[in-house]
């Protein structure tokens, strides 16, 4: 088990930064994920710790030693890789092999630790195969037993189930979670898909534009995202644009305004009045109410229902206040009974938005 | 990290094989060109005399020369362009049979010629044919048409090779876009898909110029005692290495060098922009 | 006419086009295969007889050996020589590169005759010991190399870096990446430079002619050469003139029987 630390990492392509002073840290044992939309600088970072690509700035340190200009092959590194990167003229065997021979183990020592390797990934058996020969997930399977066997102090995944169809993707997700319990390894993992990092992640940091906006927990980032992107990139929300009418510090609740409606939120601090916000309330927070019930809600208002659209376990709404259109999702037996709803008037209340700067 | 340090040693033996053999010799073909006959090797006289001499002297060498190889470097592409074309877009089964077919006649020119000989040669398989059409076979052996066919057929790989580049090089919505705008096939050919490959003719058309000149076999023996000898190739060989003239020699080989090099300078200047 | 019978039209005279085309090209060696084993008999009727080649000399032999041995030395000298420059090419980048890749290109912008021209009057001068067989050597391993590297650049393009960062990363160092991973990834693509090298010295004929007066060396063409002027188009001269191009032509086959056009294409193949 190592510990992780880069402190202020830069790359920058000419005049075009990738990575912009990146902080992170990994605890032993820990499963951190990077996430954030493509071109963002995640895989660069990655690539970085890898030692792959050497950055203009900062700092990486496996536990107490600097490990900042040392190659690939001296870091003890496990990196998968998004493309398949088994070598397509050995077999499986010598594919696991590989980085044994080179730590210079004996011949029966390697033997024993590809089969363990092999039988981790459940693809005992395959030995003879050449990649070739293989599904995707086979073949990604047998990746992560190739950088298992040769012990790694740390794990480095990018995106490695991106290129695998949807349902092999999601069981895959949770075996590299077993795996990493099991061999209770660090491990930093990148991706774009929100909800394999939610699945698997002890924390994560969200990048954007070569930057870490927030680190967290998958929970603590839900609830509460810090910038409007992380809101926007994070499941879907409704954006408002607010402007303060008033704050009670005795109740610590916030008066926003935005198309002439008043928005009432719980904020712990007090706000600039001069200054705009964004509001952002997730879909699912809002509820189609009784009208008899609105005193039990913080903020309830009339709407009508414009359009109402089915995706499967929900039924999500667009529901017209006043102009603003927000959007409200419907679960159960009850979604059904909107579908046929267009025009239709109804009440609807929340109670938790989130406030954020612009 | 001292990328320089991995750099250099892995392209020094490629520069110091091109600098020893290749830029130095040329250099001295230079100076050799300015002596008189084979003084250089002796006391060099240097002089201008051998390149005022040679315009007098071998005219219609150069006129030759120039007509054969420039002629077949059409030819090819104009047989080229259409086998290219339909290689890359059109045939999918025996593909690669063809593409094989293409490098036979890399094994050289002096083949191309030999087989070319016998073929109309008295007594050969085709003479009887032409005897009964009434054509007599000496005039079509020794003859120019015949020393340009032979040359077409020797560099017809490299004007297709070019020409196939620039076609694959065409994104195929232009193409489309055409089509669906309303241009005919045959429209969309010669507005949209020719002058995109463009620069293929032109490189096609170069490469095979260029190879021509320099080809000694198929003029010798195809293009008959008056035309044949009196291309530059083989004053070259003769001037130098069977009458030690090596000034002459080497002052026409500077000349072809010279000249070949002005007309890959002129075509990439006039094209600019199409050559990138 | 209906779309399909277009179409169909189309593909048929496409192949005729091609097929046509390549009857042409076959014409020369077909016609010498067919001087050297078709035998006339005096009542008119005709027979195959591979006598012809039985009246080669041994001369003859000699030199196909002596060119043998100078392809094979000039194809190891352009792999070691243009094989490491086409990694540097491809994998860093550096300050005029494109200047670079111009210098090693320019044998191809220069007219055979002059080069060879030039090759002996060096050798006159500047490289005397190279009078000789080596100096064949030389002299084909500078012009052909640029076949060496075109293949080998192209063969590194197309090889994915994934593979080499995975070896990195499993713990192998830059020299046991390259041998162990990169080399066996290219070594196809490579392969085709060895082959047109190996065809094109095997028959080289105009820098030979140039070359074999002062170094007194005369390769297998330069002997079908003279035996044309001196022979006419006896048999024995076609069979000659078969030998070298039937061998070439087995390499050629042997090597896309192995590994297919894909590596020859974009370096002489479209």
């Amino acid at each position: 088990m190592t510990r992780v630390e880069a402190i202020d990492l830069v790359k920058r392509y000419g005049s075009f930064v990738a990575v912009d002073r990146v902080t992170l840290r990994a605890r032993e044992g820990e499963l951190v994920t990077i996430l954030g939309p493509s071109g963002c600088g995640k895989s660069t970072t990655l690539r970085i710790l890898a030692g792959l690509i050497p950055p203009d700035g900062g700092r990486i340190f496996f536990d107490e030693k600097d490990v900042t200009s040392l190659p690939p092959d001296k870091r003890n590194i496990g990196f998968v890789f998004q493309r398949v990167a088994l070598f397509p003229h050995m077999n499986v065997y010598k594919n696991v092999a590989f980085g044994l021979e080179m730590r210079k183990m004996p011949k029966s020592m390697i033997k024993e630790k590809v089969k363990e390797a092999l039988r981790l990934v459940h693809m005992e058996g395959y030995e003879d195969r050449m990649p070739s020969q293989l599904s995707g997930g086979q073949a990604q399977r047998v990746e992560i037993a190739r950088v298992l066997a040769t012990d790694p102090a740390v794990l480095l995944f990018d995106e490695p189930l991106s290129n695998i169809d949807a349902k092999l993707k999601d069981e895959l997700k949770y075996e590299i979670r077993r795996i990493q319990r099991e061999t209770r390894k660090t491990l930093i993992y990148v991706t774009h898909d929100q909800a394999e990092a939610f699945a698997i992640s002890d924390r994560i940091y969200v990048m954007n534009n070569g930057r870490i906006e927030q680190e967290g927990t998958p929970l603590e980032i839900y609830m509460n995202p810090r910038t409007p992107f992380i809101a926007a990139f994070i499941g879907t929300t409704n954006f408002i644009e607010t402007s303060i009418k008033d704050y009670d510090e005795k109740s610590g609740i916030a008066t926003l305004e935005a198309a002439g409606l008043e928005i009432k939120v719980r904020h712990p601090s007090i706000l600039d009045k001069r200054k705009r916000y964004f509001i952002s309330i997730r879909p699912e927070d809002i509820k189609v109410i009784n009208p008899n019930d609105q005193e039990s809600y913080l903020n309830s208002f009339k709407g009508t229902i414009e359009d109402a659209i089915f995706i499967g376990t929900i039924v999500r709404l667009n529901i017209n206040i006043n102009g603003l259109v927000l959007k409200v999702d419907t679960y159960g037996s009850e979604r059904f009974n909107f579908l046929d709803s267009k025009g239709k008037e109804i009440v609807i209340g929340f109670n938790s938005c989130t406030i954020l700067n612009m | 990290m001292g990328r320089r340090w991995v750099t250099l040693p892995l392209v020094t033996p490629a520069i110091a094989l091109q600098s020893l053999f290749f830029f130095l010799p040329l250099f001295m073909i230079l100076i050799v060109s300015f002596t008189i006959r084979d003084s250089f090797f002796f006391s060099p006289i240097y002089t201008f005399d051998n390149y005022v001499k040679m315009f007098r002297i071998y005219r219609i060498d150069f006129q030759n020369t120039f007509f054969l190889a420039g002629t077949a470097g059409v030819i090819d592409i104009i047989i080229g362009y259409p086998f290219a074309y339909i290689l890359l877009r059109k045939v999918t089964r025996f593909a690669d049979v063809f593409r094989a077919i293409l490098i036979i006649p890399l094994f050289g020119e002096l083949y191309i010629a030999y087989g070319l000989l016998y073929l109309i040669l008295p007594g050969g398989p085709v003479s009887r044919l032409l005897d009964a059409l009434g054509i007599s076979p000496l005039d079509v052996l020794y003859s120019a048409p015949m020393a340009i066919f032979g040359m077409s057929l020797y560099t017809l790989p490299f004007a297709v090779y070019n020409i196939g580049i620039s076609l694959q090089g065409i994104d195929r919505s232009y193409e489309e876009a055409a089509r669906c705008l309303g241009a005919s096939r045959l429209k969309t050919f010669m507005r949209v898909t020719l002058p995109l490959s463009l620069p293929g003719i032109i490189t096609g058309w170069l490469t095979s110029f260029g190879w021509n000149l320099g080809t000694l076999a198929i003029p010798v023996l195809l293009g008959g005692p008056i035309l044949g000898t009196r291309v530059l190739s083989n004053q070259i060989w003769t001037t130098s290495l069977v009458t030690s003239d090596f000034g002459m020699g080497a002052a026409i080989g500077v000349m072809v060098v010279a000249i070949t090099m002005v007309v890959f300078y002129v075509v990439v200047k006039l094209s600019r922009g199409v050559l990138v | 006419m209906s779309r399909r019978m277009h179409e169909r039209l189309s593909s048929t005279l496409s192949y005729l086009y091609l097929i046509l085309i390549c009857t042409a090209i076959l014409l020369p060696l077909s016609i010498t295969l067919y001087r050297a084993v078709v035998v006339t008999r005096p009542d008119g009727s005709m027979t195959i007889s591979f006598q012809s080649y039985t009246m080669i000399s041994e001369a003859f032999w000699d030199k196909v050996l002596v060119n043998v041995s100078i392809s094979l030395l000039t194809v190891a000298i352009d792999v070691a020589v243009a094989v490491p420059a086409a990694y540097a090419l491809v994998k860093y980048e550096f300050k005029a590169k494109r200047l670079l890749f111009t210098y090693l290109n320019g044998v191809w912008y220069v007219p055979g005759i002059s080069y060879g021209l030039a090759l002996v009057l060096s050798y006159y001068f500047v490289y005397k010991f190279l009078l000789g067989f080596w100096g064949f050597v030389v002299a084909y391993s500078t012009g052909f190399m640029l076949l060496a590297l075109l293949t080998a650049i192209v063969a590194f393009r197309n090889l994915d870096p994934v593979y080499e960062e995975a070896a990195r990363c499993l713990g192998a160092g830059r020299l046991k990446t390259f041998f162990k991973v990169t080399l066996p990834l290219v070594g196809p693509g490579i392969t085709a430079g060895v082959v047109l090298i190996l065809v094109l010295s095997l028959n080289e004929f105009i820098t030979a002619l140039l070359l074999s007066g002062p170094t007194r060396v005369k390769t297998a063409p330069l002997q079908v050469f003279s035996d044309i002027r001196h022979a006419g188009i006896q048999p024995f001269v076609a069979a000659e003139a078969t030998v070298l191009q039937l061998v070439s032509l087995a390499i050629v086959v042997l090597y896309l029987k192995f590994f297919g056009t894909k590596y020859l294409r974009g370096a002489i193949m479209i």
